[in-house]
């Protein structure tokens, strides 16, 4: 893992507990979008309420909220 | 349709009488006619092609295997394919059984034979906890199927192996096993009972435990019953770390060979295992829509054949995968 990815990793760790007890929450990762490295925020549904309860940045990384259906076992 | 060359006709009656002494050479699996190539580059010369499994030196072959550069006036062509089989769809039964194929636990539905990895020098078939052990619920040495159960795998006609090893899988909200809460529940409980009370305490967990593997092997019956290729992709070159970006492929029991790419890394997921059980999983890899269910088990593959994860979970537009390095290390395995 590269440094700007393990930072962005790190600053994910300390928010991603929070974020995954908003309800429809399922998953946190980090992706890139644009060649520029985000907090991706994946949900079951309802992606505007969980937006609403997200910041758009945390510590200069930006956060993005996608919508994945349920996550299952296959 | 293009118009064919002239001369199509005319090597089409050679190859017709060609064919079957070409087919009796050792290495030749086909023939058929094409564009003959040299140097790599194609001609626009008809020639009859002579696709052969392996391509050998001309020392190596014995001069009736020879094939001739020419057959009167038609030039020919050696192309190597390998060997070529008929399509068999990964829900059947095969011994031996390569990985991309369908496995289970006796008592579940089935899911994917990932690949072979090695143990103290025997070798094991990878796969997902919740495909050879059923979700924690099995015990060691209980039968696994190929095919699976949902696939009309049967006992005992289609056990492959036993199962061997898993690591559990910790789900949310499962009963504590913290010896403080239980003395402290008991104590209440037999208070609640002194006072004439039907209601009990029940201790959980209510921290998440932390996964980062869906893993278990399965020592097979026979070594001869399972292969160490995997179904459509072929043999695994070695292991990588999966990054951001990678392209990936995967050969499963539902959708077969797919590919996708890794589209986020250190993902933190919570996963529903059926009604009312999930589990918080760390530190995966999650790409894009590769995966139905049945499918898991596949071991994930990069475009150089080199093993990257084991496929364990997703949803209509997502496929998660476990890092095969947490699932090499908390198996303690290796390739074969």
């Amino acid at each position: 893992m590269d440094d700007p990815t393990r930072k962005a990793t790190e600053i994910k760790l300390r928010y991603e507990r929070k974020w995954l007890d908003i309800a429809w929450v399922t998953a946190v990762g980090i992706g890139l979008v644009d060649n520029t490295l985000v907090i991706i925020v994946s949900v079951e549904s309802n992606v505007e309420f969980v937006r609403a309860q997200i910041p758009t940045q945390i510590e200069g990384v930006p956060v993005m909220v996608k919508l994945t259906g349920k996550l299952r076992a296959q | 349709m293009a118009n064919l060359p002239t001369n199509f006709e005319a090597v089409r009656s050679m190859l017709n009488m060609e064919r079957k002494g070409l087919m009796k050479k050792q290495h030749v699996v086909a023939t058929g006619i094409g564009y003959k190539t040299v140097a790599g580059r194609t001609t626009k010369d008809l020639a009859i092609i002579c696709s052969v499994d392996t391509k050998k030196a001309k020392s190596m072959l014995s001069d009736r295997d020879m094939i001739p550069p020419r057959i009167q006036d038609v030039p020919t062509d050696v192309r190597p394919t390998g060997i070529i089989r008929a399509f068999q769809v990964p829900t059947g039964r095969f011994r031996p059984a390569p990985g991309g194929t369908s496995i289970g636990h006796y008592l579940i539905t089935a899911g994917t034979l990932g690949c072979l990895v090695k143990k103290n020098n025997e070798i094991y078939i990878l796969s997902n906890n919740h495909v050879l052990a059923n979700s924690n619920e099995a015990s060691i040495g209980d039968i696994i199927l190929q095919p699976g159960p949902y696939d009309g795998g049967q006992n005992p006609q289609d056990q492959i192996a036993v199962l061997s090893e898993f690591v559990p899988i910790g789900f949310e909200d499962e009963d504590s096993d913290c010896g403080i809460a239980g003395s402290l529940v008991s104590f209440l409980n037999m208070l609640s009972e002194m006072v004439g009370s039907t209601t009990r305490l029940r201790p959980y967990r209510i921290q998440q435990t932390e996964n980062k593997v869906d893993c278990a092997i399965a020592r097979p019956l026979n070594s001869n019953d399972v292969i160490n290729d995997i179904l459509q992709i072929g043999t695994i070159s070695g292991v990588q770390e999966g990054e951001l970006g990678m392209n990936i492929k995967k050969s499963g029991r539902t959708t077969g060979f797919t590919t996708g790419t890794i589209e986020q890394v250190s993902v933190s997921a919570q996963v529903s295992y059926g009604t009312n059980k999930v589990a918080l999983f760390t530190d995966q890899l999650l790409a894009g829509a590769m995966s139905q269910g049945g499918d898991s088990g596949s071991a994930v593959l990069n475009g150089n054949n080199n093993l990257v994860g084991l496929l364990f979970a997703g949803s209509e537009t997502t496929t998660i995968i476990n890092r095969i390095g947490n699932v090499f290390g908390a198996l303690g395995v290796t390739l074969p």
